[in-house]
C-alpha cells in the first residue's frame, strides 16, 4: 500500500463547492456523524451513511487518495469477519464487530471529507470568528497542516520496514509487534522532530492565531445548503433506526 | 543602523552540557550579504535561530549576552514579533507551506500581520522570483525548485529587511540550484544571509564568508577566498566549483563515452540487470531503462529533481513493480534512503542490526560492529547518534544481511566535508568487499570522490542509451 496516497488532503482539491463552506459547518457535520454513527445501532443504516461521506469524499474529487485508506478499512473488516466466523462462528460477536468498523469507517470518511477540503488557514479564520481559544486554534491548524507530512512520514517508515522485514499480511498477523515497533515508534520520534520544524515555520510566517484578522469567514448561501442536505440525511437515519428498533 | 547584531551570544539547548554558541559576536550590514557555513553541529542553525528570535522564546535554553535585529533586542521578542522584518526560509519548502495554492500562500503573510496594499505585494513577490506566471497554480505542483522560489516569495510579500535562509539548496538539483542563485542575485537590496554545507556559486552572489567551529565564529573574510583549497581544507569546506550541468547535458544529449563501462574479465554476470523496464506513477512514465552492475562496481546516478531516479531505486529493490521489462538482481539487495530517521526502529545499535533477523549469531553481530566501528556505539539508541554514526549504523544493517548490492539515495544531504570524506571511505572498503553500489546524488563532487562511472537520468529514461554509460571522461565534458 502507499501511505502517501491515503493522505493527500492537499494535492486534491484545490477548489469546489466543499472547499469554499465554512470550515465550522463541515466541522458540525463530522461532529453530529460521528455522534450519530455511535447512536445507531442498525448495521444497514451505518452502511448507508458510509456510502454517504464515500459520496461527498468522490465529489470533492478526493476518492482516488482516499480509496486505499478507506479500503484497508473494509480488508480488516472483512478479514476480522472471516476470521471469527473460522474460529466460533458467533453471530453475536459477528455483529458487534460489524457496528464497530462500520463506524470507525463513517469516522474515517467524515474526517477525510473535511481534512480533503479545508485549507488550514480557513480553519483558523473561522474558529475564530466563533472565539474559540487561541491555543485550541493553533493546535488544530497545525494539526490539520501536519496530516500530509505524516503520510509521507509514514510512507517512507513503512517503505524502510518492507525492505527490512520482508513485510507481508501474513507476517504482521504472525507478529503484530512488527507494526507497533516498526511503524509505530519510529512515527512518534518523527512525529516529534517535525513538530517542532512546523510550529517554527508557522511563527515566523507571522501566523498566530491568537492575533491575527478576526474570523472573516462567514455563514453563506451554501453553508445553509450543506447543513440542510446533512440534517435531512441525519434526521431520515434517525427516524428509521427508530423505525427499525 | 546594522541590520543584525551579536553581541557575546552564548547558548545551551535545555538539557545539554554543550554550549551550541559560545560567546558569538557578529554585525550584518544593511544591504550586505553574508554566508555562514562550517562543520556539521558547528552552530550554524542555532545561530539563525538567535536572529529570528526561535530560541530563547520557543526552545527555552539558557542565552547570555545580545541580539539586536534591526535595532530591537529580541531578548523579549517572538518569532512572529521579527516576522516584518526576517523572511526565514528552510531546507524542505514543504514544511512551510500551509495553504493549497500559490497566491494564498504568498498573501498568508501580509494577510496574519495585516499589512496594506496584499494584492501589490503578492504580484511584486512573485515577479522578484520569477513564480508570476504560476500565481493559481496548486503549491504540489511545483517543481522542487519552484516551491523553495514560492518559500522565498512568501517571505518577501511581507518586506523583510532581512533574508535569512537555512540549507535552501540542499534538496535541489544544480539546474534549481542556478535558477535560485539568479533570484538571490536580483534581490541585492535586501541584507541576505544563507547558512550551508555546499558552496556553489556563493562567491557570485555573496561578498562575506563566515566560518563557524565548535558554537564559536573562526573566520570572517571574503567569500572569493572559497576558491582557494587550501582555505576550504582548513575548514573542512566544500568546493563552489560548478560542477556538472545537468540541464545543458540533458538538453544537448550527453554522447557516449568512448570507456563504456566493460564488465569485469573474470565474465562474471552482473550483479544487477535492468532489462528494458517501464513504470507508470500518475502523469510520470520511467521508459526503457537498461542497466548492468558489476561486482564491486559503483555507479554514480544523477539528473534533475522528478527525473526518476528515485523511483528507478524503489524498483530495483522490489517496492514496486515494473509494468514492462524485467530486474534480475544476483543476491540481494539494500537501499539506504535519504532521511536515516525512517529506517531505524529499535531501541540498540545492536538490536537495529538484527531487526527483521530471526537466524543470526551474536558473534557475527560484534564482529560486524567492530569492523564498522560502532561496537563502542552498540548499547546507544540510534536516533541519538549523529547523522553520520546513523549512516553507518544503516550500512551496517544491510552488510550483515551480505547484500549483493546496496543502492544510497542522497546520501550526502546535508553533509560536510569531513563526513563526506569519512563517507567515501566506507564506500571503498564495501567496494573492496565486492558489493555493488549505486549512488543517487545531485552531489557531483561526491560522485567525482567515490564512482567508477556515472549516468545521468532525466525526464524518466537515462539520457545515455542501452549500456552505454557514461564514464567520468564524459560527465567532464558536462562541466560548465
Amino acid at each position: 500500500m502507499d501511505l502517501k496516497a491515503v493522505f493527500s488532503p492537499f494535492t486534491s482539491t484545490p477548489e469546489g463547492f466543499l472547499v469554499e463552506v465554512n470550515p465550522l459547518s463541515k466541522l458540525t457535520v463530522v461532529v453530529s456523524a460521528t455522534l450519530l454513527s455511535a447512536f445507531i445501532s442498525d448495521l444497514t443504516l451505518l452502511i448507508i451513511m458510509g456510502v454517504i461521506f464515500t459520496a461527498l469524499i468522490a465529489h470533492s474529487g478526493s476518492l482516488r487518495f482516499a480509496a486505499p485508506f478507506l479500503s484497508f478499512i473494509i480488508l480488516f473488516w472483512l478479514v476480522s469477519l472471516a476470521i471469527i466466523m473460522v474460529l466460533s462462528g458467533n453471530p453475536h460477536t459477528m455483529g458487534f464487530l460489524s457496528l464497530f468498523f462500520a463506524r470507525f469507517f463513517i469516522i474515517s470518511a467524515a474526517g477525510l471529507s473535511f481534512a480533503f477540503t479545508t485549507e488550514p488557514q480557513k480553519l483558523a479564520e473561522s474558529l475564530r470568528s466563533v472565539r474559540i481559544p487561541g491555543e485550541i486554534v493553533f493546535t488544530l491548524t497545525v494539526t490539520l497542516r501536519y496530516i500530509p507530512a505524516l503520510a509521507v512520514e509514514a510512507s517512507s517508515i513503512w517503505d524502510s520496514l518492507k525492505l527490512r522485514t520482508s513485510l507481508s499480511g501474513s507476517s504482521i498477523i504472525r507478529r503484530p509487534s512488527l507494526l507497533y515497533r516498526g511503524l509505530i515508534i519510529p512515527l512518534i520520534i518523527r512525529t516529534v522532530k517535525i513538530s517542532d520544524e512546523v510550529a517554527i515555520a508557522a511563527e515566523t510566517r507571522g501566523f498566530n492565531p491568537r492575533e491575527g484578522p478576526g474570523g472573516s469567514l462567514r455563514f453563506r448561501g451554501r453553508d445553509i445548503t450543506f447543513l440542510a442536505f446533512f440534517t435531512v440525511i441525519f434526521a431520515s437515519l434517525v427516524i428509521m433506526d427508530g423505525a427499525v428498533v | 543602523m546594522d541590520a543584525i547584531l551579536l553581541d557575546g551570544v552564548s547558548y545551551r539547548y535545555p538539557n545539554q552540557d554543550r554550549l551550541a554558541l559560545s560567546d558569538v559576536s557578529l554585525r550584518v550590514k544593511r544591504g550586505e550579504s553574508v554566508f555562514i557555513t562550517g562543520r556539521s553541529g558547528s552552530g550554524k542553525s542555532t545561530l539563525a535561530r538567535a536572529v529570528t528570535a526561535v530560541i530563547p522564546s520557543m526552545m527555552g535554553g539558557e542565552m547570555d549576552g545580545t541580539v539586536r535585529v534591526m535595532g530591537r533586542d529580541t531578548d523579549s521578542l517572538t518569532p512572529g514579533d521579527l516576522a516584518a522584518d526576517v523572511g526565514y526560509v528552510f531546507q524542505n519548502p514543504e514544511s512551510q507551506f500551509f495553504t493549497l495554492n500559490v497566491n494564498s500562500e504568498v498573501s498568508m503573510g501580509p494577510d496574519a500581520l495585516q499589512l496594506d496594499k496584499r494584492e501589490e505585494r503578492v504580484e511584486d513577490a512573485l515577479r522578484r522570483v520569477g513564480m508570476e506566471h504560476k500565481r493559481y497554480e496548486s503549491v504540489f505542483n511545483l517543481s522542487e525548485g519552484e516551491k523553495q522560489r514560492v518559500a522565498i516569495a512568501s517571505q518577501l510579500s511581507m518586506s523583510p529587511e532581512i533574508l535569512l535562509m537555512d540549507e535552501p539548496t540542499s534538496n535541489l538539483d544544480q539546474g534549481s540550484t542556478d535558477d535560485l542563485f539568479s533570484v538571490l542575485k536580483n534581490l541585492r537590496d535586501k541584507t541576505l544571509i544563507l547558512i550551508d554545507h555546499r558552496t556553489y556559486r556563493v562567491p557570485e552572489v555573496f561578498d562575506r564568508v563566515v566560518v563557524m567551529d565548535e558554537g564559536m565564529i573562526v573566520e570572517e573574510t571574503d567569500t572569493d577566498n572559497l576558491l582557494d583549497p587550501e582555505f576550504r581544507e582548513r575548514y573542512g569546506l566544500r568546493s563552489p566549483s560548478p560542477g556538472f550541468n545537468q540541464r545543458s547535458c540533458g538538453g544537448r544529449g550527453l554522447r557516449p563515452s568512448s570507456k563504456v563501462s566493460t564488465p569485469p574479465e573474470t565474465k562474471q554476470d552482473p550483479v544487477l540487470r535492468v532489462m528494458n523496464i517501464s513504470h507508470t506513477q500518475g502523469d510520470f512514465r520511467l521508459d526503457g531503462v537498461n542497466l548492468d552492475l558489476w561486482r564491486g562496481e559503483v555507479l554514480g546516478l544523477t539528473g534533475p529533481n522528478g527525473s526518476g531516479k528515485t523511483t528507478l531505486a524503489r524498483l530495483i529493490v522490489g517496492l514496486i513493480k515494473p509494468e514492462m521489462g524485467e530486474i534480475r538482481v544476483e543476491g540481494t539487495a539494500g537501499l539506504v534512503m535519504q532521511d536515516p530517521d525512517h529506517q531505524l526502529f529499535m531501541d540498540t545499535v545492536k538490536r537495529e542490526i538484527t531487526f527483521g533477523l530471526d537466524d543470526y549469531s551474536d558473534g557475527d553481530v560484534e564482529d560486524l560492529l567492530e569492523t564498522m566501528k560502532l561496537h563502542q556505539l552498540m548499547e546507544r539508541h540510534p536516533h541519538s547518534l549523529s547523522g553520520g554514526e546513523k549512516q553507518r549504523t544503516l550500512i551496517s544493517v544491510y552488510l550483515f544481511r551480505k547484500p549483493d548490492l546496496i543502492i544510497m539515495d542522497e546520501p550526502t544531504t546535508g553533509m560536510d566535508l569531513d563526513n563526506m570524506k569519512r563517507l567515501a571511505g566506507w564506500i571503498g572498503k564495501l567496494k573492496g568487499m565486492g558489493v555493488a553500489m549505486i549512488l543517487i546524488s545531485h552531489d557531483m563532487e561526491f560522485l567525482q570522490m567515490v564512482a567508477d562511472r556515472t549516468i545521468m537520468m532525466d525526464n524518466g529514461a537515462l539520457v545515455l542509451p542501452d549500456h552505454e554509460v557514461a564514464g567520468a571522461d564524459s560527465v567532464s565534458t558536462c562541466l560548465r
